[in-house]
């Protein structure tokens, strides 16, 4: 029997549309009824079916007419809902921005349309991308495909949900401190964070400005290279996206094995199950001939209060945008502007976004901001620094994604700590810059558990290759949970 | 709770109204988190630009010239309010002062 269009890969559907034993609008339309099936799953926040079809239309008519753009034309991609599309709504999944339509389309949404690529619906999202479960969406929650009690991660949970489910091939997530990469590693997906400054963040509803990126999130890791590809390039709109001319980019080298270090102090913790998916991966490269080399990063342990003042200070700026005035939700309360803007934004954020707003104010405010603001810029240069001089050593440092698989929906919305704790793994990457990816390494019990890869500057293509042999030797790629 | 954190000073600064429960929740939890964060304290100075710096290559502005605007009608589509092609915004001044 024919495989069903929504459990095939993009690079596999590429090729059946360029061969045309597919059209692109058999294809949209065979994904369209995959996520009216799947809705329970909370993936999308809205879908527009006949924005999508056109789109089809217009890719099939170019390939009739010999015009096709490339290996993505006429593929679908599922866009989260912090990213412009030109005349899409652009929620954040927050109460504040419902009823926004974007005015124009991100850097990302112009490169793929140029790629032939479908835009596809508004994926679901922590608010404002502050969460690690897609729990504190106002849109609704997003569920596990594996196991719809548990979460998909965040913030991209939605973008996870939709690939593991089978509702799209490919998808956009953003990634502050994770949120590309722990979602990813719940539901079985590839899911890579570039370099900073690699994919331009135009368009892209800022969080916090010094550690965003958008990031492709598939099936498998020739599917993610590829979505790379397309949203890869230069941006004079980003001041912070690379120029052309400064794009070289690493890769394995032929002459020797591949070097992998391995943070061990860091381990404690990682729940049993976990553990065993990292270590059969180790054995995977160990097998492979890879080198495992121990490593030490002692300031590691630093990441996550540096991130979290880092972060939250620079979200309490960029938030400061909403003020019910020019765009947003506006409190019906008349009065003076002070308390119209603080009533609207007491009403249109949630309560993760009110929290770090509040924390990122008071680590910024006069009398603190040198004990932990100034204090967490130290530690993130001592942490790049460390980062720096381990991949001077190694080719990769690998640790798990999350020290645990996904937990249950409900069991830390209650306690932010341990929430801000899922990201251990992740945030270092973030802070320094650098690119890191998750890729499935095996099974706790039925959940999903990913392996991480951090990689020196312009590593991607370096991290590609590792995850591709792991994905050879574990054989899970392309999976789709059922029904 | 750290020393010094006024939860009521520190929502004016943030222009956000809190409700009497949410006051002390976010003090408690608020609490909890910057305890975690003692940690840094242990640090030493930095390089102050720290986080300003492009991890890999130095950033650099666009070129200076004139575009075209995205048509106000695309803006306003998003306003709260509006009238006569502009944001309408309640009233701020009195006519009297």
């Amino acid at each position: 029997m024919a495989e069903p269009l929504h459990t095939l890969g993009a690079a596999e559907l590429g090729r059946r549309l360029a061969s045309r034993d597919l059209t692109s609008r058999a294809l949209a339309e065979a994904l369209l009824a995959r996520a009216a099936s799947r809705r329970e799953l909370g993936a999308f926040n809205s879908l527009d079916a006949d924005d999508l079809l056109r789109q089809a239309d217009a890719a099939d008519a170019r390939r009739a007419g010999g015009r096709s753009l490339g290996p993505l034309d006429g593929i679908p991609v599922a866009i989260k809902d912090n990213i412009a599309v030109r005349g899409q709504p652009l929620t954040c999944s927050s109460r504040m921005l419902a009823g926004y339509v974007s005015p124009y389309d991100s850097a990302v949404a112009e490169r793929l349309r140029a790629a032939g690529a479908l835009l596809m619906g508004r994926l679901n999202m922590d608010e404002f991308a502050m969460g690690s479960s897609t729990e504190t969406s106002a849109t609704g929650l997003a569920r596990n495909p594996w196991d719809p009690a548990r979460t998909p991660g965040g913030s991209s949970g939605g973008s996870a949900a939709c690939l593991a489910s089978g509702q799209a091939p490919l998808a956009l997530g953003s990634d502050t401190g994770g949120s590309i990469r722990q979602p990813a590693s719940h539901c079985g997906l590839v899911g890579l964070k570039p370099t900073y400054g690699l994919v331009s963040r135009h368009g892209l509803v800022a969080f916090a400005s010094s550690l965003d990126q958008i990031g492709p999130m598939a099936r498998s890791v020739e599917d993610c290279e590829l979505l790379l590809a397309a949203l890869a390039g230069p941006d004079a709109r980003d001041m912070t996206c690379l120029a052309a001319d400064a794009r070289a980019p690493r890769v394995l080298p032929a002459d020797r094995k591949p070097r992998l270090g391995v943070p061990r102090a860091l381990l404690e913790g990682v729940a049993p199950g976990v553990r065993k998916a990292f270590d059969d991966a180790l054995g995977v490269y160990r097998a492979e001939g890879c080198e495992l080399v121990d490593v030490d990063l002692p300031s590691a342990a630093l990441a996550v209060p540096a991130y979290y003042v880092v972060a939250t200070a620079e979200a309490s700026s960029n938030l400061a945008r909403y003020d019910g005035i020019r765009y947003g939700h506006r409190a019906a309360r008349d009065g003076d502007i002070v308390a119209l803007m603080s009533q609207s934004r007491a009403e249109g954020f949630g309560a993760e976004v009110k929290r770090r707003i509040l924390l990122g104010t008071f680590v910024l405010s006069a009398g603190f901001a040198d004990a932990y603001y100034g204090k967490a810029l130290a530690a993130r240069a001592r942490i790049r620094e460390e980062y720096l001089g381990a991949l001077a050593r190694v080719d990769a440092l690998a640790t798990p994604t999350v020290p645990s698989s996904a937990f249950r929906l409900g069991e830390k919305a209650a306690d932010p700590l341990q929430m801000y704790l899922e990201d251990l793994f992740t945030i270092p990457a973030n802070l320094a810059g650098l690119p890191a990816l998750s890729v499935p390494s095996g099974l706790d019990g039925a959940l999903p558990v990913g392996l991480h890869l951090v990689g020196p500057p312009l590593g991607e293509g370096l991290l590609l290759g590792l995850a591709r042999r792991l994905e050879r030797a574990t054989g899970l790629a392309h999976r789709v949970a059922q029904p | 709770m750290p020393k010094g954190l006024d939860i009521d000073h520190v929502a004016r600064l943030a222009r956000l109204s809190l409700a009497p429960e949410e006051r002390e929740r976010y003090a408690a939890q608020l609490g909890q988190v910057l305890g975690h964060f003692a940690a840094l304290a242990s640090m030493g100075a930095g390089p102050a630009d720290a986080g300003l710096r492009a991890p890999v290559a130095d950033a650099s502005l666009r070129a200076d010239q004139p575009g075209q605007p995205l048509p106000p009608t695309d803006f306003l589509r998003n306003a709260p309010a509006s009238r006569d092609g502009q944001v309408a915004v309640p009233r701020v001044v009195d006519d009297a002062s």
